[in-house]
């Protein structure tokens, strides 16, 4: 075994280009060569060469040192060709009587599950990249891709993102492989597709598009599979890339996928319908067709009794509103409406108020972007600052700007009560459309208080109504309206009343509970 | 996309029309509105307000300021001549009306009351009885801050609690000096001296007839005039004297009355029917001898319907004496009988005095409180 040197001058690159495209050729000395030039300067690259057979006959196997189980190479690849062959052929059995060696191999002497063959080498460093093992023999344009693929990635852990108390708390991890499997466990259907394409032109990136046939909308599929086609790109790092380029409407802060990192909750997605798409080395799966409402929904809401989670659902709704109008409110109020507060409160806030340098505006604006900054600083701290940036966030803003008179208390309170607020949201997507449209909403309410307040409104409603994800309506089922499936919006429908899906455009089978009977008193 | 971003510059720059910070803004709790010279007196009560745990110098919870003006707006606008916070005068919780100002005219104010937006047509409306707006003001009351805070809660938990003197809105004021064949007529407080210091008092109702107050109820009357406006009458109590055999007080608490007065023609002859149909409980007994029995809990009912009656016909004589249907005669009868108020309207004044009466008043003790026997010593 030899790592391959680094060799100065050889191999140009143009040429490199020229030799990927090249069929595997049937002398071994000329894959040898074109295999050298391909993985020149590449360290974790192992070509080891040996002959086997009797006679011998010449044989390398390619691969990258770090993705593959070389155990198994060892035990089911070498140790077959290197000695039980041997062993046979002391049994006078030739290597030489069969025709076709290769096949041969394949056939009876390795013992290894996943064998591909292989004809060009393009696809063996498809294959040796994606941690396969290519066997090559002297005199043979075939090569066979031995699945070895092994190496270390994150186990299944809990979502650090996505916290539930109730239900399932697997979370996927940046395997592929060990997401599709983690879906397949659920849903032990052959139903279940999940079909797989390779994006980027240098990551060569897995990407599974997970469907359920006979529910998700064939439409759907085909049109998710022809964006996804359409993508050239030279490196897909994580889902986000994907959900940005397949989006329907690109220039809008209102996303129009769903990021998750729960198979249950992927699950109950197609179930419904949807379309997942997973990219390999990514935990956060993509859902998608999603209508904005949706994103209030919690997977959690389904496991718990239907009144309690009703219950947390409408409180959800409140806090979204609250999130995005309330510091908003607060400034149209104290700047422009003060007749609408009743006068024990005003005082109160007028009392708060004297001797604070700024206008509501601007210290809902500070105050609003501090918060903002501590969020995003708290997100990437490391574990051990963490708590000193908590304390300067709790002492110095907290407090002791309102004890400089630097800002008013009930600022303070406002803006830490929409903080939490926007927490509530279980969508990390929901939040931080909230987050900057309440930006937006404060400014508007600065310029012309309630009325502003309303415009921005407006306008918000109209881009989100014209929006739509992969031909799903934004803000469906409320407009355009759906009585039906208003029903598992602001409330979670009974599971003994869920008999059909929420529809989808084109959906087949809408039928979830076939016998009604037991429909409860 | 460059004009957007000017338009949305320009709209950052300069909006805040009509935008008034808090910062530097007071809040005035009442409208004192009086008379003296010639000239208009805008009293105001602003709070006087610090920032929480900070050491204040200046302990007062409230600044009492006055300014004169020819006109209401004016006066109101001349106070910041020497306080230099914006008042934010939609706050005011009462408006009160200065002696001096409601027995000469209130034309020059009545204006302002309906036109100005900044005036709460909520807010209750006062007259000050022999003291101006400004002195009535500058008490401070018992355990509440505001003076004016305390006199709208005065007014409000009396009517709730004791029953004599109905709040009036600054809304209602206007639409009965508005309206034909209705006056208004509206609680005074004034001063009652308690040791050394003065403190507020409710002390029966101002009468208005078209632009000044002709005349005053006392309690009694005011009570009469309370149970016989046309909203449902809740709480409240008043005593009751009982003479079949042993002299004692009784105290009924209504619980419920409506007030039905309708116009009638008997024999060319227009007269009032006042209906009343209350019912109470008995609160409290201040003697011994037994009530309940069939005969005397029926005397009861029947000694509180006379007291309703008393109230009702002094209040009724009072309006007829000055002349002021403050009872809203007039309009109920240019609603029920519009061909009869057609000739009568134009001399009301010469009719209303003499208008004939007559009171139906039914009032039934719904509760004793779980105590059915009248206390006995032993």
């Amino acid at each position: 075994m030899r790592y391959l040197n680094n060799k100065a001058g050889s191999a140009p690159s143009d040429s490199s280009e020229e030799l990927i495209s090249m069929p595997i050729s049937i002398s071994l000395q000329e894959n040898l060569d074109r295999l050298t030039v391909l993985l020149d300067s590449c360290s974790d690259a192992v070509i080891r060469e040996f002959s086997f057979g009797e006679p011998y006959r010449k044989g390398i196997i390619v691969f990258f040192d770090g993705l593959v189980d070389k155990k198994q190479i060892e035990s089911n690849l070498l140790k077959p060709l290197l000695l039980e062959l041997n062993m046979q052929n002391n049994q006078s059995l030739q290597l030489q009587q069969y025709s076709n060696i290769l096949g041969h191999i394949q056939e009876h002497i390795l013992s290894l599950a996943d064998l591909k063959n292989l004809q060009t080498l393009q696809e063996v460093c498809h294959h040796i990249t994606s941690g396969d093992t290519v066997f090559l023999i002297e005199g043979y344009a075939t090569g066979l891709a031995a699945g070895t693929r092994s190496w270390q990635g994150r186990p299944v852990q809990t979502p650090e993102n996505e916290v539930a108390v109730f239900g399932p708390k697997e979370g996927l991890s940046e395997t592929l492989r060990f997401n599709t499997a983690n879906l397949r466990r659920r849903l032990k259907s052959t139903q279940f597709k999940i079909e797989s394409l390779v994006l980027g032109r240098i990551s060569k990136t897995d990407v599974a598009v997970c469907y359920i046939e006979g529910i998700a909308p064939p439409e759907l599929v085909k049109e998710v599979k022809a964006r996804l086609g359409k993508i050239d790109i030279d490196a897909i790092l994580d889902t986000g890339y994907l959900a940005e380029l397949i989006a329907d409407y690109k220039w809008t802060i209102f996303t129009q996928t769903e990021h998750t990192e729960k198979p249950d909750r992927i699950c109950g997605q197609l179930l419904e319908g949807k379309v997942c798409l997973m990219v390999d080395g990514s935990p956060m799966a993509l859902v998608l067709p999603i209508s904005f409402p949706e994103y209030l929904i919690s997977p959690e809401d389904y496991y718990i009794h239907f009144i309690p989670a009703s219950l947390f659902r409408m409180l959800r709704f409140i806090a979204f509103v609250m999130a995005l109008s309330l510091p908003s409110l607060y400034v149209a109020l104290i700047s422009y409406h003060q007749e609408m507060i009743p006068t024990s409160l005003l005082l109160t806030i007028t009392a708060t108020r004297q001797g604070v340098p700024f206008p509501a505006f601007m210290e809902a604006l500070l105050l609003e972007a501090t918060f903002e900054m501590l969020r995003e600083a708290g997100l990437r701290l490391p574990r051990a600052v963490g708590p000193a940036v908590s304390i300067v966030g709790a002492l110095i803003i907290g407090d002791a700007a309102v004890r400089a008179g630097l800002v008013s208390t009930p600022m303070v309170v406002v803006v830490a009560f929409t903080g939490i607020a926007s927490f509530v949201s279980p969508s990390y997507n929901a939040g931080i459309i909230i987050r900057i449209a309440r930006f937006a909403f404060l400014l508007s309410a600065a310029m012309l208080g309630f009325l502003g307040i309303i415009i921005a409104a407006i306008l918000m409603l109209l881009r989100m109504v014209s929006l739509s994800s992969f031909g799903l309506p934004y803000m469906s089922p409320i407009a355009p309206f759906n009585l039906q499936q208003m029903g598992d919006i602001l409330m979670r429908r009974p599971w003994f009343k869920s008999l059909k899906r929420p529809f989808l455009d084109g959906m087949e089978n809408v039928i979830r509970q076939r016998n009604p009977a037991n429909n409860g008193r | 996309m460059k004009r957007l971003t000017a338009l949305l510059l320009i709209m950052v720059f300069l909006s805040g029309c009509g935008k008034i910070e808090l910062n530097n803004a007071a809040v005035p709790l009442a409208l004192g509105l009086d008379f003296q010279n010639d000239e208009l007196l805008l009293t105001t009560q602003l709070a006087n307000l610090s920032m929480p745990g900070k050491a204040q110098t200046d302990t007062s919870e409230f600044k009492v300021v006055t300014a004169r003006g020819k006109t209401v707006a004016e006066a109101a606008r001349n106070i910041n001549l020497y306080i230099s916070p914006v008042p934010l005068w939609s706050q005011t919780q009462v408006a009160i009306l200065g002696d001096n100002l409601s027995r000469r005219d209130i034309t020059p104010i009545v204006d302002f009351l309906v036109r100005n937006r900044y005036v709460r047509k909520n807010d209750l409306i006062i007259v000050s009885h022999q003291a101006s707006p400004e002195q009535i003001l500058s008490v401070k009351p018992y355990l509440e801050p505001y003076t004016a805070i305390a006199l709208k809660n005065i007014l409000e938990i009396q009517a709730g609690q004791i029953g004599i003197y109905p709040p009036i809105s600054a809304n209602e004021f206007i639409q009965k000096l508005a309206a034909p064949g209705v006056e208004p007529v509206i609680p005074m407080v004034s001063l009652k001296k308690i040791g050394a210091a003065n403190q507020i008092e409710l002390s029966g109702m101002a009468v208005f007839k078209k632009d000044r107050m002709i005349g005053q109820l006392n309690e009694l009357e005011s009570r009469g005039y309370f149970l016989m406006r046309p909203e449902r009458y809740y709480g409240g109590l008043f005593p009751v004297l009982w003479n079949e055999g042993e002299k004692q007080w009784l105290t009924i608490e209504i619980s419920n009355s409506k007030a039905t007065i309708i116009p009638q023609i008997q024999q060319q002859q227009l007269r009032m029917k006042i209906k009343i149909d209350a019912e109470g409980n008995l609160y409290e007994q201040g003697g011994t001898s037994d009530l309940f029995t069939r005969e005397t809990f029926m005397q009861v009912e029947k000694a509180c319907e006379n007291e309703v009656a008393r109230q009702l016909s002094t209040c009724i004589q009072k309006a007829q004496l000055l002349n002021s249907d403050f009872l809203g005669w007039g309009q109920m009868i240019a609603r029920s009988e519009p061909e009869i108020w057609k000739s009568a309207g134009p001399q009301w004044d010469n009719i209303f005095p003499a208008v004939p009466y007559e009171l139906d008043i039914t009032f039934k003790i719904r509760r004793t409180y779980e105590t059915d026997k009248t206390f006995v010593f032993r």
